[in-house]
């Protein structure tokens, strides 16, 4: 694909072209920087990750042993990687139904009438332009024993429910994923504004002076129009919700006992931690298959049902 | 295509003939009488790379570096600090395979950690020192084997690092407790420090390296105590830990501490920064630290007196202490300055050297471990057992087979804490680990 | 028709009532932040007795957060003029030109939006430390554009595909070169897109943490929530020291949202939105 970019010398075939009109064609090289950046390190580099991922390469030695599916079966026998999968896919899917909701109904609250929208959407949206990492600090201390959250529990008589929240095998996962919610609901929202920002008026209008109840207005003109801004941002959502990363890492470190692993850690650890380069290579082609096989499903269904709509 | 290119460039890395090396051997030593009869010689820069103990790099190491410089006024450290963990052993891996490493580094005793010396010597990354005047006896015998393979020496240990119950003795006064020498005391001091409104034992149970050695810490008094040699036997593999009964009461001894309420609420939950508070404050009697760490544990509050005790065991008599020459520097086996490096390595295995690097970081030197005197006053503790040799033992984990196994039984002591391992499960994922890597 | 009834109110209120829950996690980082030790720990959650600014002078010098902050800028400045130069000149060839090639390069640029970039992330490492940019800036730079480079050749080839020929035209009349014709008349033209482009992966890539760690970690060259991290897993940090630094590394975005807030929601929006 490369070879007739590549190899296009720029001044005759311009020179050919100027002949034929007024304005000559733009030559080709323009392209190459661009295309070569993006060929060596996507396409070439993707490639061999995805070679990596058969081998017990340990990023040092010279050889690299090709070991078939070694890579793939123990990750399904190891318990921490195994159940970083598990943690990735609960973790995106809730995380994806959580924060559309939530910036859906921010979305339909602040779309008109409030005086002081403008100030409520940047106040909501703020957390989005955040570090995730540095943001996880300030959670980890709301979720730490002596910290906040506890002290709020105790003292509405919860007292009971305190724990070491991220320390919790249980409750681990779920702080990441308030983290997480918590900084991308003002995305989603935003979003949807845009999208509700599309729905003329007059639609909303006449449908009410036919008598038409708002539950019914929202169903059947507001939430079809919305379906374009839906598939944006679930999709958007989805690829930030499996490559979680930052704010497991600050928050948890993929504890107790690898409760709140996801692949994303898992891969960090087991390559640049341990020196498994060709174990995270195969952890990495599990969360880039993942990660294309969902989006594009998704994709494929909202795309579906916009256009029957 | 990244394969070729590696295995081009690792040919052209290849170590040159042995002439060309005679060759420099002969410079060096050429380099070495112009020294020595005090003709001004150039000005040398020996890179570094060390670990940051925390608050602006290395302050303790760059007094002694700083030492080293007057002493040779023509040799100038170019020093470079990074943090603790993975952050330094990637760093130094980077650099070592790119063929840009320091002259210097900062290296860890044995096999068991991320920067330990061995590993990176059998990759031929680290030059041989056992011709240096004082290579024969200064690594001392129980620790032998963590630096030398063969007749070869690897790194120069810096300081000896005694590990056990850091407590401030007026708060375990206040509550009414004594220096437990039994677990069993042990255990009745956590319940008395609850019923005084308190805890006995700290820990940061989400920091895999603190929980992993409370853990080993809590092994050496039940495994090494049954039998000294085990870890020679674990790496002939005719061991395991999880069929040696004395790592399993270790670890049941865990639980019961858990279970008599030993560690403050939350404590599986906390790293550093959110464990510190509670010991700091007095709230939490007692945690398991290397010595080293006392200096920054001293600048929280500058009221508070420290001391050590060693973590019992069953009986008074199986207790045993850990003091390792864990840090220690080797030199790069490329370097272009290895005389100069060779200088450097010399000057720590000074007592000057050690004994002052020793009475800034509150750990010990090498000849004050050795005698057992002019220890650091937080270590008078543990000074008793210290001398006899026969129970003081190096860390356990420096010379296990790779890192993922301390970490594992990091991990195995949170999830002792939380529920979600028995004894038994810990160490069998140990085993796993240890076979794995 | 939208009349502002007590209902109204109501809303607004209880919207207000949620926004400031939303900025509780904010509120205690200034007031952490501003605490000294001993208050710092033992009453975290009261307002502060006396204001200490000096955790942020400790911060700023014991996490490096200075260097980093400069790591922040050269990286995602670096990564951006990249991005827009080489991302433009690129669209407009393939936006100008017709035919299979033209398609292939289109679909070639498109497809790399949707591939995640980890799996590549092994190999490029590897082959960045044989060529010794592991722990530069400019190794990390190249990672960053390559990553990028598909999405914004993307929004910029949409966008010149619409532009009118007329502009390029004239001023090739006037016998400016093609390279000066671009840089002079289309590439004002595109300006909106440029914003788009700049606001998203610049947003993107200053708060870029594990891409980062792993290239950069343990060099002087790492960018702020790198040095954050850091900073968090020394032994000697404190929660007051820990929140000033995360102010540090969170002020430099939020200042630019309060200043650019339009500008920034409607290039978040017109990023993801094509």
């Amino acid at each position: 694909m490369s070879v007739p970019a590549g190899s296009t010398n720029a001044r005759p075939a311009a020179r050919r072209r100027r002949r034929r009109s007024g304005l000559p064609q733009v030559p080709w090289v323009w392209v190459l920087p661009a295309l070569v950046l993006v060929l060596l390190l996507r396409y070439v580099a993707t490639a061999a990750g995805g070679w990596y991922a058969f081998t017990d390469w340990n990023g040092i030695s010279r050889e690299a042993q090709f070991i078939g599916l070694d890579n793939f079966r123990e990750i399904l026998d190891n318990p921490a990687s195994r159940g970083a999968l598990e943690n990735t896919i609960v973790l995106a899917v809730t995380f994806v139904v959580a924060a559309n909701v939530i910036g859906l109904l921010l979305a339909l609250a602040l779309h008109r009438t409030l005086k002081t929208r403008i100030l409520l959407r940047a106040l909501f949206f703020a957390p989005v332009v955040m570090s995730s990492l540095a943001v996880s600090y300030i959670w980890q201390f709301i979720f730490s024993y002596t910290g906040p959250l506890n002290r709020f529990l105790d003292a509405v008589g919860l007292d009971s429910w305190q724990r070491a929240w991220t320390g919790d095998p249980t409750w681990a996962l779920w702080t990441i994923f308030v983290v997480l919610v918590w900084q991308f609901a003002g995305l989603a929202m935003v979003m949807y504004l845009s999208g509700l920002a599309g729905i003329p008026e007059e639609l909303d209008e006449a449908a009410a002076v036919d008598g038409a109840s708002t539950l019914r207005r929202f169903r059947t003109i507001t939430l079809p129009l919305l379906a374009p801004a839906f598939t944006v941002s679930v999709t958007l959502s989805l690829v930030y919700g499996l490559g979680v990363f930052d704010q497991v890492l600050a928050l948890t470190g993929g504890g107790p006992v690898d409760a709140s692993e996801t692949l994303a850690t898992q891969i960090y650890k087991q390559t640049f931690a341990f020196g498994r380069y060709g174990y995270g290579a195969a952890l990495s082609l599990i969360l880039t298959v993942l990660i294309t096989a969902m989006a594009l499903a998704q994709l494929a269904v909202l795309r579906y049902r916009e256009r029957r709509i | 295509m990244q394969r070729d290119r590696s295995e081009g460039r690792a040919s052209r890395r290849r170590p040159r003939p042995t002439a060309l090396a005679l060759l420099a051997a002969l410079a060096g030593a050429l380099a070495l009488s112009v020294n020595a009869s005090g003709a001004p010689a150039q000005t040398v820069t020996l890179k570094l790379l060390a670990q940051s103990t925390g608050a602006g790099g290395n302050t303790q190491l760059q007094a002694v570096i700083e030492k080293f410089e007057q002493r040779y006024p023509n040799i100038k450290v170019d020093a470079t600090y990074l943090p603790i963990g993975t952050a330094y052993a990637q760093a130094l891996r980077t650099q070592l395979q790119a063929g840009n490493a320091p002259d210097v580094f900062y290296v860890t005793a044995g096999s068991g950690g991320l920067q330990s010396v061995l590993p990176l010597a059998r990759e031929g990354y680290v030059a041989d020192l056992s011709r240096r005047p004082w290579a024969k006896d200064y690594v001392p015998e129980n620790a032998r084997h963590l630096y030398w393979i063969g007749n070869r020496l690897y790194a120069v240990p810096i300081n000896v690092v005694p590990v056990g119950v850091l407590h401030q003795p007026a708060v375990l006064e206040q509550l009414g407790i004594r220096v437990p020498t039994t677990m069993a005391q042990f255990l009745n001091a956590c319940r008395r420090a609850v019923a005084g409104g308190k805890r006995f034992l700290n820990l940061a149970g989400a920091s895999a390296q603190n929980a992993g050695l409370f853990g080993v810490v809590v092994a050496g008094s039940y495994v090494l105590a049954k039998d000294p040699q085990w870890n020679q036997k674990r790496l002939r593999n005719r061991v395991t830990f999880a069929g040696t009964p004395a790592w399993r009461t270790a670890l049941q001894r865990i639980v019961d501490m858990k279970n008599a309420g030993c560690f403050p609420p939350g404590a599986e939950g906390n790293d550093n920064v959110p464990a510190t508070p509670g010991f700091v404050s007095g709230q939490v009697a007692s945690w398991v630290l290397p010595s080293s760490i006392v200096g920054l544990i001293k600048s929280f509050n500058r009221n508070a007196q420290y001391n050590f005790f060693a973590m019992p065991g069953d009986k008074a008599a199986d207790t045993q202490v850990y003091a390792s020459p864990n840090d220690a520097f080797a030199i790069y086996s490329r370097t272009r300055v290895r005389e100069a490096a060779n200088r450097f390595v010399d000057f720590w295995a000074t007592p000057q050297a050690g004994g002052l690097y020793a009475k800034l970081t509150g750990a010990a030197s090498l000849y004050q471990a050795k005698k057992g005197r002019h220890l650091a006053w937080e270590l008078r503790g543990l000074a008793p057992l210290l001398k006899q040799s026969k129970r003081v033992h190096p860390l356990m984990n420096l010379e296990w087979r790779n890192p993922a196994v301390f970490e594992t039984l990091g991990k195995g002591v949170q999830g002792l804490l939380t529920g979600q391992r028995t004894p038994l499960q810990v160490l069998q994922e140990m085993d796993a680990a240890w076979a794995s890597g | 028709m939208h009349r502002y009834t007590w209902r109204t109110l109501i809303r607004e209120l209880a919207l207000f009532a949620l926004a400031a829950l939303w900025w509780i996690p904010l509120y205690f980082l200034v007031t952490i932040a501003l605490k000294p030790d001993l208050e710092a720990l033992a009453s975290p959650l009261s307002f502060p007795s006396q204001i200490e600014l000096g955790n942020f002078g400790t911060a700023w010098t014991e996490g490096s957060l200075g260097r980093a902050l400069a790591n922040s800028v050269i990286l995602t400045v670096g990564t951006v003029v990249l991005l827009v130069a080489l991302g433009s000149l690129c669209a407009y060839t393939i936006a100008r030109r017709a035919g299979a090639m033209s398609t292939t390069l289109y679909l070639l640029f498109v497809i790399g939006i949707i591939l995640p970039f980890q799996l590549g992330l092994v190999p490029t490492y590897a082959a960045l430390r044989e060529l010794g940019l592991v722990g530069t800036y400019l190794g990390l730079i190249l990672f960053y554009t390559g990553v990028w480079m598909p999405f914004s050749v993307f929004l910029y080839t949409g966008f010149a595909r619409a532009l009118p020929r007329d502009y390029e035209e004239a001023a090739r009349v006037d016998g400016a070169s093609q390279l000066r014709i671009f840089w002079r008349v289309v590439f004002p033209l595109l300006r909106p897109v440029t914003g788009t482009v700049a606001i998203f992966t610049g947003l993107i890539i200053w708060n870029d943490f594990f891409l980062a760690l792993i290239f950069l970690s343990g060099t002087d060259n790492t960018p702020l929530p790198v040095a954050v991290y850091s900073f968090v897993a020394e032994f000697a940090s404190r929660w007051n020291l820990v929140f000033a630094a995360v102010i540090v590394a969170l002020l430099p975005a939020l200042c630019f949202f309060v200043v650019a807030q339009r500008q920034l929601i409607r290039g978040f929006t017109g990023g993801i939105k094509t």
